[in-house]
């Protein structure tokens, strides 16, 4: 193609180039490798007869049996490698040699990655290359490299090892090299998993390199990748750079007497950094760092100086080509994070402390919910318009306790309650701003000062002379092992010495005992329980809807408020011997699967459309981020 | 030079005014591009010809084809094409005109105000009302609307906040609501007008209200564009809202004489930016009454015949008892298509497979990926059929708009900057800590929890964890450029995304301090501000899925008309204002309640919305060169009034009798 065009770098440069100069559209923008494919047709004859030509020269002239490389990572370069087939298809033509299969591994990893198809080979030569292998031999649980030149080694080491030794023979470049090659290989993983690697040179012309790890088992398997990672023996070969911040490790490979050598070593900043931290002297180089930072400058200060990028480009009317990138996700973990990345659940048993029924029905609905909520404690900060529900529900709770304490609830009109509000308003402070806020207050709460006598009326003459004895109860009962926490609003009394549990919700209340049944509902099972172990004869718990002005809703024993009292209730809420037994059973039974589920940390998040929406832990769990336990799921697999 | 019909030269060489009805696929690009260069042979220079396009896309092909048509004979006239300012949409001429004259009535250079813009700067004016809101207004307010629904009617009056402040004005101030909205709203839009002011930023709104502003009141402004330009044309005129019209006009006074048009009047499908219909046919018969010519081009080359004879059986349907139904098309391709009517019924939750496997049989039998589209009449459920299309292996060409903040890579971004903004406050930070970047697990937090310290910064501090973040949070860098190149130095991961990321940086340039930047993210996850991004099977000569306005003047072998059930929706917002007043909702007793002046705009809103959606349903047809696919739910299934559905099983009936 001779049209003229515009090559980026990467794509995003380009994306973003397009996005500041939208009026731009007679020049193709391309990136690099958008460019390479269409100077190269991936498909053509060409390259297919390349490709054969190839592999015929490889059946003409067989190094077999030596045991050696069978292909050279010349005749890599320039074998026409682009798809995992041609690979595959390459290696069925030579024998299994460790060595053949070791760069067979390294190839497919880039091969089957989702890099750009003209990037994929070349990115594995590349490691191969920094790796400067020049033969390499694998065993059950060794890796023997003999390096040309001391240089990074990217490896890693499988579970189930405590303490390793290696043994590295190092074939010297350098025959006048003297003193100990030192390779020093530390991960320090917040205390929950430590590795240290250490190699000594031992002998001073082909030397051997000897390893050795000391740590616990398993802490070492990780750096989860969308290329998953492939084993060899106990190796696996990561397929990226595997030390990408600062995080306590460090890569040294360098000849203690020759300091300077370690300017031969291609280091990123952060390994300088490392250097210069110890103590080395290094060249000045410019850090990878602040090469990006000026890039990034150029691409924002670009807006103002738009005018520049006016140079007149020579014009080919035409269409631009346009190829989106998807986004995927860093690579680069940081190690201090990784470990525990293939389970993202902490397991072993744990003790569960006192708990609430909300918290019950937090786990119910998410565990991951509960654990960020209620284990870790971690809530966003209010802003004024959840404020709003919040405070109203708090003074109402309060001003409803001032105002039953204080008068009989014969006594209690609309004018009492609102001037309890009004006194509750006064003694917060903080509602002050903004202006609104009280003022809406106070205008939500006229309307529940409007319907309570009347709700109060109503339930009298349904279950007949209730007497408010207690306020803001709080308890705390066994269950089980066990233990579970509450405060009940109210505690009424009836003729009769039952006990009847009150709760006022200022929101909508849309439970029923079947909901306690299946495990999503477990407060009135709470008061229940507690009322059992309080009271000497619990009538049940009843929720006063404030925002309805109803009281239709709670659980009642139908034995004690009578048949005619029963049509009262919503049909299911007043409920028979048998019924009221059933349903605390299987409160009981879901409580306790709950608990049992916490002790073994399970805090898998159970996602759901219409919860996930509202929920500010999207982030946390990673549910909406598409990112749990370890890799990127898309959204809409949800 | 292209060969052009009889009515086509008609058409070019006709004397202005020229108001012309172009049908689908009539070459009606061709004749403007003719049109255009017949005026430069008459002896005007590019400069003097005003062009007017509805998208800058549509601009910039009528360039290119101009140039193209210059390039080998007049190399020098071409360059000028090229450099001309005055073809592209009326907004970009709105901008040329502030430029060179808005010092006059003090306009100062300002941007465009971007979604992103409008979402940050909505939310920071109405968090600024709702808090200077004093006891007593408020207490009046909540006597008709809940803390809730005023947030809501802020909403809906900065949404338009020109049109809004304009019905306000209009209506009766006798009455005690629409006083109490004057007192309460207009210290809103106050706010408004100085946070755009102070941010250097304008609507496009504000921009034609400029632009009518100098050329109204300024005669020297007027005149000197009456004196420059030599001929006006306007393509899909059919979409021009009476502000633009307003604006063209100042520019043809005393007479029409310069103004050339082109539009159907069957195409016109943007009545929520006030594009009105009526106008088109209003302005053909002022043309033809007052000397000029009403032409037609009628001639279809874009479909073949019996593709042509359907979409005109569609028509009679759909316009039926309008003008519109008339004037038929005429077949200009010879070719018949065999088939160019296809009924695809669908069991209920099957539809996106069903389609999937319809298109996928055709990418077998030959039809060439980008050859194919699926229309919609909202985008939204695009990800649906995108999904259905990659597990049959098919490319799709698709770049939907969806929420920023639905989009992982800036819901880790956000969390960066944040958690930077401000570390100590625990609810962030950890939010950070879980992204890829920091990457902690569940058990890395709550090992962190068990850690003593302060908050959860110390105790990231105490671990030892992260310690580029720390002490890049220690040394309290406050620049969002610096914060986001420190991110992608130290994880050596720059996130490539789609055009949301886009989007989100390009927001952020505004945004130089934390501070700001997440004052802005706050607002931009609170609104629904679509941004441009992309599925994973996406390739640029994929199947095209595409909604009814996106695919204006475009065309495909085959098109699918696709989420049949969907309605046009019914919600009724807080606010309907038209320039003769604004008529609202409000409680009265706990229930809600409309002023006569909503229920009557909201019942005229109803019709409108009905003809219109023939008219998108006509654009969807018409895009098709040999066959329309129609998508219809299994024979029993429910369909809901007003439906696509609804509407084409009709058209099925007529078209087979």
């Amino acid at each position: 193609m001779s049209a003229p065009c515009w090559i980026f770098e990467e794509a995003w440069g380009r994306d973003l180039f397009r996005t500041l100069y939208p009026h731009i559209q007679h020049v193709p923008l391309l990136t690099w490798n958008e460019w390479l494919e269409t100077v190269e047709e991936p498909e053509s004859l060409e390259y297919q007869q390349a490709r054969s030509s190839f592999i015929a020269s490889l059946a003409e002239a067989p190094k077999a049996e030596t045991g050696d490389w069978l292909i050279t990572l010349e005749e890599l370069r320039e074998a026409p490698l682009r798809y995992a087939e041609d690979a595959e298809f390459c290696f069925s033509h030579l024998p299994e040699t460790q060595k053949n299969q070791f760069l067979k591994t390294v190839l497919l990893l880039y091969l089957n990655s989702e890099l750009a198809v003209g990037d994929r080979a070349a990115r594995s030569l590349r490691v191969l290359e920094r790796l400067r292998v020049g033969e390499l031999e694998l065993s059950e649980d060794t890796l023997f490299i003999k390096a040309r030149k001391p240089s990074h080694l990217f490896f890693e080491i499988a579970r189930g090892k405590t303490t390793e030794t290696w043994d590295l023979p190092v074939e010297a470049p350098q025959a006048q090299t003297r003193g100990a090659l030192r390779l020093e290989f530390e991960r320090t993983v917040d205390g929950l998993d430590r590795l240290a690697l250490k190699a000594r040179r031992l002998r001073d012309r082909g030397a051997t390199l000897r390893l050795h790890y000391d740590g616990p088992a398993g802490g070492l398997l990780y750096l989860q990748s969308r290329l998953a990672s492939h084993a060899i023996g106990d190796i696996t070969v990561l397929p990226f750079h595997p030390f990408p911040m600062e995080s306590g490790t460090t890569t040294l490979c360098y000849f203690e007497d020759q300091p300077e050598s370690l300017n031969a070593l291609a280091l990123d900043a952060s390994e300088r950094r490392a250097l210069r931290k110890a103590g080395f002297i290094l060249a000045e180089a410019q850090p990878a760092k602040e090469r990006l930072c000026e890039r990034i400058t150029a691409l924002f200060s670009a807006r103002s100086g738009r005018r520049l990028l006016f140079a007149k480009p020579d014009l080919e009317v035409g269409g631009s080509a346009r190829r989106s990138v998807r986004y995927v996700p860093p690579l680069a973990l940081a190690p201090a994070a990784a470990p525990s990345l293939l389970s993202d659940a902490i397991t072993g048993n744990r003790a569960v402390g006192t708990l609430t029924a909300t918290a019950l029905e937090l786990y119910a609905q998410c565990p991951a919910k509960y654990f960020f909520e209620q284990q870790l404690r971690l809530r966003p900060r209010q802003e004024a318009s959840r404020l709003f529900a919040l405070w109203f529900g708090m003074l109402t709770h309060r001003a409803l306790e001032q105002a039953y304490q204080q008068t009989q609830w014969h006594d209690l009109d609309t004018a009492a309650l609102e001037a309890a509000f009004e006194k509750t308003l006064e003694a917060e402070e903080k509602i002050r701003e903004p202006a609104w806020l009280a003022v809406a207050l106070r205008t939500r709460f006229r309307q529940i000062a409007r319907v309570l006598p009347a709700m109060e009326t109503h339930l009298r003459t349904q279950l007949g002379t209730l007497t408010p004895s207690r306020f803001e109860q709080d308890f705390e009962v066994p269950f089980e092992k066990w233990k579970l926490r509450g405060r009940m609003d109210r505690v009424d009394r009836t003729q009769d010495g039952h006990s009847l549990v009150i709760d006022y919700k200022t929101g909508t209340v849309d439970f029923s005992p079947e909901h306690v049944r299946r495990g999503l509902h477990f407060q009135a099972w709470v008061y229940l329980l507690a009322a059992e172990a309080l009271f000497e004869k619990p009538l049940g718990a009843l929720f006063f809807d404030l925002k309805q002005g109803q009281t239709k809703r709670g659980m009642l024993q139908e034995v004690l408020i009578g048949k005619d009292a029963k049509k009262a209730f919503t049909r299911g809420h007043a409920l028979s011997p048998e019924n009221w037994q059933a349903v605390l059973n299987e409160g009981a039974n879901q409580a306790r699967l709950i608990l049992k589920k916490m002790e073994t940390g399970d805090w898998t998040p159970s996602p759901a459309p219409a919860s996930c929406e509202y929920c500010d832990l999207g982030t946390h769990c990673r549910v909406r981020t598409g990112w749990i336990g370890g890799s990127y799921a898309s959204k809409e697999r949800l | 030079m292209i060969e052009l019909n009889p009515e086509q030269r008609n058409a070019v060489a006709a004397p202005g005014p020229v108001c012309l009805t172009a049908s689908a696929g009539s070459g009606k690009t061709a004749v403007l591009v003719e049109r255009y260069l017949s005026s430069l042979s008459k002896g005007a220079r590019p400069a003097d010809v005003l062009a007017v396009t509805f998208t800058r896309k549509a601009g910039a092909q009528l360039r290119s084809r101009i140039y193209a048509s210059l390039k080998n004979d007049k190399p020098l006239m071409a360059e000028e094409v090229l450099l001309s300012p005055w073809i592209g949409t009326l907004h970009s001429f709105c901008l040329q005109v502030i430029a060179q004259w808005g010092s006059l009535i003090g306009a100062e250079q300002a941007d465009i105000l971007t979604p992103l813009d409008r979402a940050a700067i909505k939310q920071e004016v109405s968090t600024l009302w709702m808090s200077r809101l004093d006891a007593s207004l408020t207490e009046r307010l909540f006597t008709w609307w809940t803390p809730n629904d005023l947030i809501a009617l802020a909403d809906e009056a900065l949404s338009e906040p020109h049109g809004f402040r304009a019905a306000l004005a209009a209506s009766n101030p006798e009455d005690p609501k629409v006083a109490l909205l004057f007192e309460a709203l207009t210290p809103l839009l106050r706010l408004w007008e100085e946070a755009l002011r102070k941010s250097r930023l304008r609507g496009f709104d504000d921009l034609e209200d400029l632009a009518v502003k100098l050329l109204r009141d300024f005669p020297a402004v007027r005149t000197h564009y009456q004196h420059q330009f030599k001929a006006v044309l306007v393509d899909e005129f059919q979409d021009t809202s009476p502000a633009q019209w307003t604006i063209l006009e100042c520019l043809l006074e005393p007479e029409l004489t310069k103004l050339f048009v082109v539009g159907d009047p069957k195409q016109s499908i943007y009545r929520f930016r006030h594009a009105d219909v009526r106008f088109f046919l209003n302005l053909a018969s002022h043309i033809e009454g007052s000397g000029g010519s009403s032409l037609n081009l009628s001639t279809c080359y874009r479909s073949k015949s019996d593709v042509v004879s359907f979409l005109n059986a569609a028509a009679r349907t759909l316009f039926e008892g309008t003008p519109l139904a008339d004037n038929p098309m005429v077949a200009g391709q010879p070719e018949l298509s065999g088939r160019p009517v296809r009924v695809i019924h669908y069991p209920e939750d099957q539809e996106a497979e069903t389609v999937a496997a319809a298109v996928a049989e055709h990418l077998r039998q030959g039809t060439a990926a980008h050859e194919m589209a699926l229309l919609f009449r909202n985008g939204d459920r695009m990800g649906v059929f995108a999904d259905a299309l990659g597990k049959q292996g098919v490319p799709i060409a698709c770049e939907p708009n969806v929420s920023l903040f639905s989009l992982y890579e800036v819901q880790d971004l956000a969390a960066y900057l944040r958690a930077l903004n401000d570390a100590t406050d625990d609810f962030t930070l950890s939010a950070f800590l879980r992204t890829p970047y920091a990457g902690l697990s569940y058990a890395h937090l709550a090992s962190l929890k068990e850690e003593p310290g302060a908050n959860w910064f110390s105790k990231l501090k105490s671990k030892g964890w992260m310690g580029w973040f720390t002490a890049q949070v220690e040394a309290k860098q406050a620049s969002t450029q610096v914060a986001l190149s420190e991110l992608f130095t130290h994880t050596r991961t720059w996130p490539a995304g789609g055009g949301g990321l886009l989007a989100l940086f390009e927001g952020l340039a505004k945004a130089p301090t934390l501070q700001e930047a997440v004052e802005k993210l706050g607002a931009w996850e609170k609104e629904t501000v679509l941004v441009p991004t992309s599925f994973a099977n996406h390739q640029a000569q994929g199947v095209r899925l595409l909604t009814v306005h996106a695919a204006k003047g475009l065309e495909f072998e085959e098109v699918f008309l696709v989420d049949p059930l969907r309605r046009p929706p019914t919600r009724q917002p807080w606010f309907l204002f038209n320039p003769q007043g604004l008529g609202f909702k409000f409680r009265q007793g706990g229930e809600l309640s409309a002023t006569e002046h909503y229920t009557a705009q909201w019942e005229a809103q109803r019709e409108e919305e009905r003809k219109e959606a023939n008219r998108i349903l006509y654009v969807a047809l018409t895009r098709a060169k040999s066959r329309v696919s129609l998508l219809l739910p299994d024979v029993g299934s429910k369909i809901p009034k007003g439906s696509w559905a609804d509407s084409l099983s009709a058209l099925v009936k007529s078209f087979e009798t």
